[in-house]
C-alpha cells in the first residue's frame, strides 16, 4: 500500500469514526421515542379488547337470560315436562333461535346437560355434553365466562373459545346456555377496531384458535429494520381465565410498518450522513495526503531516472520545510552528478584521442618508412641510370601504391570511429534483428555453416536498428575471418530476465585468456592489419544503447560474443 | 312400538267404519298435501314419495301387489308365466285399455314404457327394472335404442326374453316406475286419475272412468306441495282431507304411519380413505341407529340390513356395535348429502358421534343433481344416501338397493345372486361391496281428517288415491 493511500485511510478513519461514534446514540434515542408512542397505541388496542370481551360477556348473558325467560323456551320446558317433545323437531329449534339472536353457541339442556336442542352442535340432542357439565359446575347462571366448546362449522367440529353465560329456565329444569365465539369474526372485528391484527389461542399452543386475516408488512423496509435492529411488533396478550387455570389468551398485534418506517428513515439518514461525511473525509484525506507525498513521489521517480541513467533528472515540485530542503539538496546533487560525469567524459575522451593519435601517428608511421625506402631506391636507381630502372621502378611504385592505400585504409577506419552518430533508437522486435542480419548476410562463406537460434516469442528492444546491424555485422565478419578453414557459425537470441541477449559463436581457435580483457580496447587487434577499432565501436554501440557486450572464450574452443539489450517491456525496478 | 305393529293398528282403525256398515260414497274432491310438488306425473322419473303417490294416482301397473305380498294381475290379463326355463315372460294385456287421452293401451306402449326405464334421455332411477330384460345393458349404456329382448307380438301380447332366469321380474313390473305411460306423453297413463289441470302448488285430477278398475271413488284429487307449516294450517282450515309428510299433523282423526320404505345409508368411498375406510365403517357401524332414529321426524326405524323390515319383515333390529376404536388420525372427511333429502339431521348426529370416536367430518350438502353425479364418478368419502324404494317385494327391492348403492354393475352381479337365493343376503352383499352401512328407514305418515276413508297403506310405503273417499263435511 503507497504512503498516499496509507495517508488517505488514516485520515478517514479519524473522521469517520467520531461521526459515526456521535450519530448512532441520536438514531437510537429517536428509535426509543417512536417506540414508546408505539407502546402506547398498542395499551389502547389492549383496552379496546378488553372492553369488546366485556362487551361481548354481557350480550351472551343478556341472550341466555332473554331466552330462558321467553316464549319459545317456555314451551318446550312445557312440551317437555308434558312428554309431548318431538325430539327430532326440538333438537332443531336451537337453531333458528340461535341465528335470530346473532349468536354463535346455544343450547337448552336439563340440569343434567343432556342437550335438548343444539343450535351450535345440533347433533349432539339426546345426549349429555360434557363441555355444558363443566359449564354449570364451574360458573354460576349469569356470569359470562370464558370456555371452550365444540361447534359444528364448515370443517367439521372444531374447538374453539367462547364466552358462555347461562341460566336456569324459571320453573324447570331446563338451562339455557349460550354465547359468542371468539372466533374469526370476533378477531376480525376486533382488528377492524384496532388497527392491528387479532389471533385468540389456547393456553400452551401456538397455532391460534382464529385470527384476523392481518397482512404482515413485508419487504425491503422490514429487512432493513431487522438488519439496523428494530423490534418486530410485538403483541399484548389478554388472558382468558378458566376454571383454575388460564384458559387462553387474545393476542392483539399492532401494526409495525409505521414505526418501521419512521425507524427506517432515522436510520437511512444517519446512514447517508455517515456517507456522506465518509467520502468528504475520503477525498480531503486523498488530497492533503497528495498534498504531503507529491514531493516524495517525485524525488522517488527522480531517483529511478537517476537509476535508468539520466543522472540530470530534477525534482521540479515546490515543496517547503524538510521536504523542500530535502528536493533542493536532490537537485544540486543531480547538477553536481551531471556536471562530474561530463568533466570524467570531457577527461576520458582526451585521453582516448590521445590513444587515437598515438595510435594513428604509429599506423601511418609504419607505411612511411617503405615508402621512404622505396623512394630512396628509385631516386638511387634514376641518379646510376641501372639498367634495371624500369623494374625498380615497377616494384618501388607498386610498394608505394600498397602502402598508400594502407594509409587510406587507415584513415578512413579512424574517420569512421570519430564521425560515429548519436543513436536513434525505436522499438524493434529482438527476432527482426537476426532476420534483418540473415538479409545483409545472405550466404556463409565455402566451409562455414550457419544455425540460427531464437528461443519462443521475443520482446521488442528500443535500439537503432542500423546501428545494432554494425554491430552484429561486425561480429559475423569477425568469426567468419576466425574460421578460415571451415567451422559452425551460430547466430541466436533469447530472453533472459528483464533483457534479450543477441549472441554469435564461432568455431574457431577462440581468444587467448590473456586477450579477453583487453578485446573492446581500441586499437586491439589479433588480426594482421586490423586497426582495433570495430570491437570497441561496437562496445560503445550497445552502451549507448543501456545494453553490454560480453565475449566467452577458450582456446581451441572459439568465441562467443552476446550482446545484452534492456527488454522494453522489462518492469521497472523500484 | 314399532313401526310393523302401528301399521297394523292403523289398518285396523282405518277398516272400523266399512266394519260399521258405511258404504264407500263416490264424489266429491279430496285435497291431499304431500310433502313436495307432485313433478311432472312421469312415472319413470318419479322418485320422490310425493311423485310416487302421484304417479300412482295417475298410472296404473301390469302387475299388483297385494297387502300380503302377492302378485295379481293389473293392467294385464294375467299374471305372466315364466317360459324357456324362467328366462321369457309372456305379456298378455286386458282387452279395451285405454289412456286417459283415449288413446288405447297397446303392448307398444307396454313396449315403449319399459325402453324409457333404461333409454339415458329420460334419466329415470329406475333402470334396475328392466336391468334383466335381454339387451338393457347397450340400452343402458347408450349402445342401442331398442331393447332387443322385448318382442311385440300383438296389440295385446309381448314377450320379454331376459337375460338370464329372475322369477320376482313380474314382481318388478308392480313398481309404480314401471306403470304403462303414453310415450308421447308420459303423463298420460291408465290410473284412476287423469290430469284436470294445475293448481297453485300442484295438480287437480279428475276422476277417470276408463280405468280397468273402475272409476274411483272421488271426483277429483287436488294434490299440492306443502311444507310443513303450511301443509298444517291448511289442515286446519280445512283445505286439505289428508295430509301425506313425515311428521303427522295436529288435529288429525286419525294418523295413519305408512310402510317405511324409505332407507337411508352412509356409502364409504374406499378410493378416497386408503387403509382408513375399514376403520370409518366400523365407526359409522357403532354409531347407534336407535338415536339416529331420534333425529328423524315420522316413521322411522334402524335398519339392521340395508332392506327396510317393511320389505323384508324378518330381518332383526341392528344390534348395537361395540364402540369402534379410533381410525387411523388422518385428512378431514367430508360427508356428502343432498339438500334435497331431509337427512341433515342424521348427518349432524353422525357427525357428532364420528367426532366422538376421534374422525373429524365436515357435512357438505349439495344439490340433487350434483349429489348424484359426485356419487356415480366417486367424488365423496363418506355419502348419506336416502332412496325411496319402488320395489312392492324383497327380490325386487334387492335388486333396487344394490342398484342405488353401486350402480348397474353392482345390481348385475345381485342379479345374478338372486337366483334362489336369499334376497337379505343379496342385498347385504351389495351393500358391503359398496361399503354401506345401512342407517335407518324412514316413512311417511298419513293424517286424514274425520269422514276420509279408504287409507289403505301399500307395501311400497304408499297409498292408493283410486281408494279414497270422503264424507261430506260436518257442518259445527
Amino acid at each position: 500500500m503507497t504512503l498516499r493511500a496509507r495517508l488517505t485511510l488514516a485520515f478517514w478513519l479519524f473522521a469517520a469514526l467520531p461521526l459515526a461514534a456521535a450519530l448512532w446514540p441520536v438514531s437510537r434515542t429517536l428509535s426509543r421515542s417512536l417506540e414508546t408512542e408505539y407502546a402506547a397505541r398498542l395499551d389502547g388496542a389492549t383496552r379496546a379488547v378488553e372492553g369488546e370481551l366485556d362487551r361481548l360477556g354481557g350480550l351472551a348473558a343478556a341472550a341466555a337470560r332473554e331466552l330462558a325467560r321467553g316464549p319459545e323456551v317456555d314451551a318446550l320446558a312445557r312440551d317437555e315436562a308434558q312428554g309431548q317433545l318431538d325430539p327430532a323437531e326440538a333438537a332443531s329449534r336451537a337453531t333458528g333461535w340461535m341465528a335470530a339472536r346473532g349468536l354463535e353457541v346455544l343450547a337448552v339442556s336439563d340440569a343434567g346437560a343432556r342437550v335438548i336442542s343444539s343450535g351450535h352442535l345440533p347433533g349432539r340432542a339426546g345426549d349429555a355434553d360434557p363441555e355444558l357439565a363443566a359449564l354449570f359446575a364451574a360458573a354460576p347462571p349469569g356470569r359470562p365466562v370464558p370456555w371452550l366448546v365444540s361447534r359444528a362449522g364448515a370443517e367439521g367440529v372444531e374447538s374453539s373459545l367462547a364466552l358462555l353465560a347461562w341460566e336456569p329456565v324459571p320453573d324447570s329444569p331446563l338451562r339455557v346456555a349460550a354465547g359468542l365465539a371468539l372466533g374469526t369474526r370476533f378477531a376480525e372485528r376486533l382488528a377492524a377496531l384496532t388497527g392491528g391484527e387479532v389471533a385468540v389461542r389456547l393456553e400452551g399452543e401456538e397455532r391460534p384458535l382464529a385470527a384476523s386475516a392481518g397482512p404482515e408488512a413485508g419487504g425491503p423496509g422490514r429487512v432493513l429494520a431487522r438488519l439496523l435492529g428494530t423490534p418486530r411488533a410485538r403483541a399484548r396478550a389478554i388472558a382468558l381465565p378458566g376454571p383454575g387455570q388460564a384458559l387462553g389468551r387474545v393476542e392483539v398485534t399492532l401494526p409495525a410498518a409505521g414505526l418501521e418506517r419512521a425507524q427506517v428513515t432515522v436510520s437511512l439518514a444517519v446512514l447517508l450522513a455517515l456517507c456522506l461525511a465518509a467520502a468528504a473525509a475520503l477525498l480531503g484525506g486523498h488530497l492533503l495526503a497528495g498534498r504531503i507525498t507529491r514531493p516524495l513521489e517525485a524525488l522517488r521517480e527522480a531517483a529511478l531516472r537517476v537509476a535508468g541513467g539520466d543522472l540530470g533528472a530534477r525534482v521540479e515540485v515546490r515543496a517547503s520545510g524538510e521536504v523542500g530542503d530535502l528536493l533542493r539538496a536532490w537537485n544540486g546533487m543531480t547538477a553536481d552528478l551531471v556536471q562530474s560525469r561530463e568533466r570524467a567524459a570531457s577527461a576520458e575522451r582526451v585521453a582516448a584521442w590521445r590513444e587515437v593519435a598515438r595510435r594513428l601517428a604509429h599506423e601511418v608511421k609504419n607505411p612511411l618508412t617503405p615508402i621512404a625506402m622505396s623512394v630512396e631506391t628509385l631516386r638511387d636507381a634514376l641518379e646510376r641510370r641501372r639498367p634495371d630502372f624500369e623494374e625498380i621502378f615497377r616494384e618501388g611504385t607498386a610498394a608505394i601504391q600498397e602502402e598508400v592505400r594502407r594509409l587510406k585504409r587507415i584513415v578512413d577506419e579512424f574517420s569512421r570511429f570519430a564521425r560515429l552518430p548519436p543513436p536513434k533508437p525505436a522499438p524493434v522486435p529482438a527476432g527482426e534483428l537476426l532476420a534483418a542480419l540473415l538479409a545483409l548476410y545472405p550466404a556463409p562463406p565455402p566451409g562455414v555453416r550457419l544455425e540460427r537460434e531464437v528461443a519462443g516469442v521475443l520482446p521488442p528492444v528500443r535500439v537503432d536498428q542500423d546501428q545494432l546491424l554494425q554491430v552484429l555485422l561486425n561480429l559475423v565478419r569477425n568469426a567468419t575471418e576466425a574460421m578460415p578453414g571451415g567451422g559452425t557459425l551460430r547466430l541466436g537470441a533469447r530472453r533472459e530476465g528483464d533483457e534479450v541477449l543477441l549472441w554469435v559463436s564461432d568455431t574457431g581457435p577462440g581468444i587467448a585468456p590473456c586477450d579477453l580483457p583487453r578485446v573492446f580496447e581500441p586499437s586491439f587487434t589479433t588480426k594482421p592489419g586490423g586497426t582495433g577499432l570495430g570491437l570497441n565501436i561496437a562496445e560503445r554501440i550497445v552502451s549507448e544503447h543501456g545494453g553490454r557486450i560480453e565475449v566467452d572464450s577458450r582456446p581451441g574452443q572459439g568465441a562467443t560474443f552476446t550482446v545484452r539489450l534492456p527488454a522494453l517491456t522489462a518492469p521497472a525496478s523500484p | 312400538m314399532s313401526a310393523p305393529r302401528l301399521g297394523a293398528a292403523a289398518l285396523l282403525a282405518l277398516a272400523l267404519p266399512a266394519r260399521a256398515g258405511l258404504p264407500p260414497r263416490y264424489g266429491g274432491e279430496i285435497g291431499v298435501a304431500l310433502s313436495a310438488a307432485p313433478g311432472d306425473l312421469d312415472p319413470a322419473r318419479a322418485g320422490t314419495p310425493a311423485e310416487l303417490l302421484a304417479a300412482r294416482a295417475v298410472h296404473a301397473t301390469l302387475v299388483e301387489v297385494d297387502a300380503s305380498g302377492a302378485p295379481r294381475p293389473g293392467l294385464l290379463a294375467s299374471l305372466p308365466e315364466p317360459e324357456a326355463g324362467g328366462r321369457a315372460f309372456r305379456l298378455r294385456l286386458r282387452p279395451g285399455l285405454r289412456f286417459h287421452s283415449g288413446a288405447p293401451l297397446l303392448a307398444a306402449d307396454v313396449a315403449a314404457s319399459l325402453l324409457r326405464l333404461a333409454s339415458p334421455a329420460t334419466r329415470s332411477p329406475h333402470g334396475w327394472i328392466v336391468l334383466p330384460v335381454k339387451g338393457a345393458e347397450e340400452v343402458l349404456a347408450g349402445r342401442a335404442t331398442a331393447l332387443s329382448g322385448v318382442q311385440v307380438l300383438s296389440e295385446a301380447e309381448l314377450r320379454v326374453e331376459l337375460e338370464s332366469p329372475f322369477p320376482a321380474f313380474p314382481e318388478a313390473l308392480a313398481a309404480i316406475p314401471a306403470a304403462v305411460a303414453r310415450a308421447a306423453d308420459p303423463a298420460d297413463g291408465a290410473g284412476p286419475f287423469r290430469l284436470g289441470g294445475d293448481v297453485p302448488g300442484g295438480r287437480r285430477l279428475l276422476a277417470f272412468d276408463g280405468s280397468f278398475r273402475g272409476r274411483p271413488f272421488a271426483d277429483a284429487l287436488r294434490l299440492v306441495g306443502q311444507d310443513a307449516r303450511r301443509a298444517a294450517r291448511a289442515f286446519a282450515r280445512g283445505e286439505v282431507d289428508l295430509v301425506v309428510r313425515p311428521e303427522a299433523v295436529a288435529g288429525a282423526a286419525a294418523a295413519t304411519p305408512l310402510p317405511a320404505v324409505a332407507a337411508t345409508w352412509v356409502l364409504v368411498e374406499a378410493r378416497r380413505l386408503p387403509g382408513q375406510a375399514a376403520a370409518v365403517r366400523d365407526a359409522l357401524a357403532s354409531v347407534s341407529r336407535a338415536e339416529l332414529c331420534r333425529f328423524v321426524r315420522g316413521p322411522a326405524v334402524p335398519l339392521g340390513s340395508p332392506l327396510p323390515p317393511a320389505l323384508w319383515p324378518g330381518e332383526a333390529p341392528p344390534a348395537q356395535a361395540p364402540p369402534a376404536p379410533p381410525p387411523r388420525p388422518g385428512r378431514r372427511l367430508s360427508l356428502l348429502l343432498s339438500t334435497s333429502d331431509a337427512a341433515r339431521a342424521v348427518a349432524d348426529r353422525l357427525q357428532v358421534k364420528l367426532f366422538d370416536l376421534g374422525v373429524r367430518v365436515a357435512v357438505e350438502a349439495v344439490g340433487p343433481e350434483a349429489f348424484s353425479a359426485r356419487l356415480a364418478a366417486g367424488e365423496f368419502d363418506l355419502a348419506l344416501l336416502t332412496r325411496t324404494l319402488a320395489a312392492p317385494t324383497p327380490a325386487a327391492a334387492a335388486l333396487e338397493v344394490a342398484w342405488a348403492l353401486g350402480g348397474p354393475a353392482a345390481a348385475r352381479r345381485a342379479l345374478s345372486r338372486l337366483a334362489g337365493a336369499d334376497p337379505g343376503a343379496v342385498a347385504a352383499e351389495a351393500a358391503a361391496e359398496a361399503l354401506a352401512v345401512p342407517l335407518l328407514g324412514t316413512g311417511l305418515t298419513a293424517s286424514a281428517r274425520a269422514g276420509l276413508h279408504g287409507l289403505q297403506p301399500l307395501r311400497d310405503g304408499g297409498l292408493d288415491p283410486g281408494e279414497l273417499w270422503t264424507l261430506p263435511a260436518v257442518a259445527p
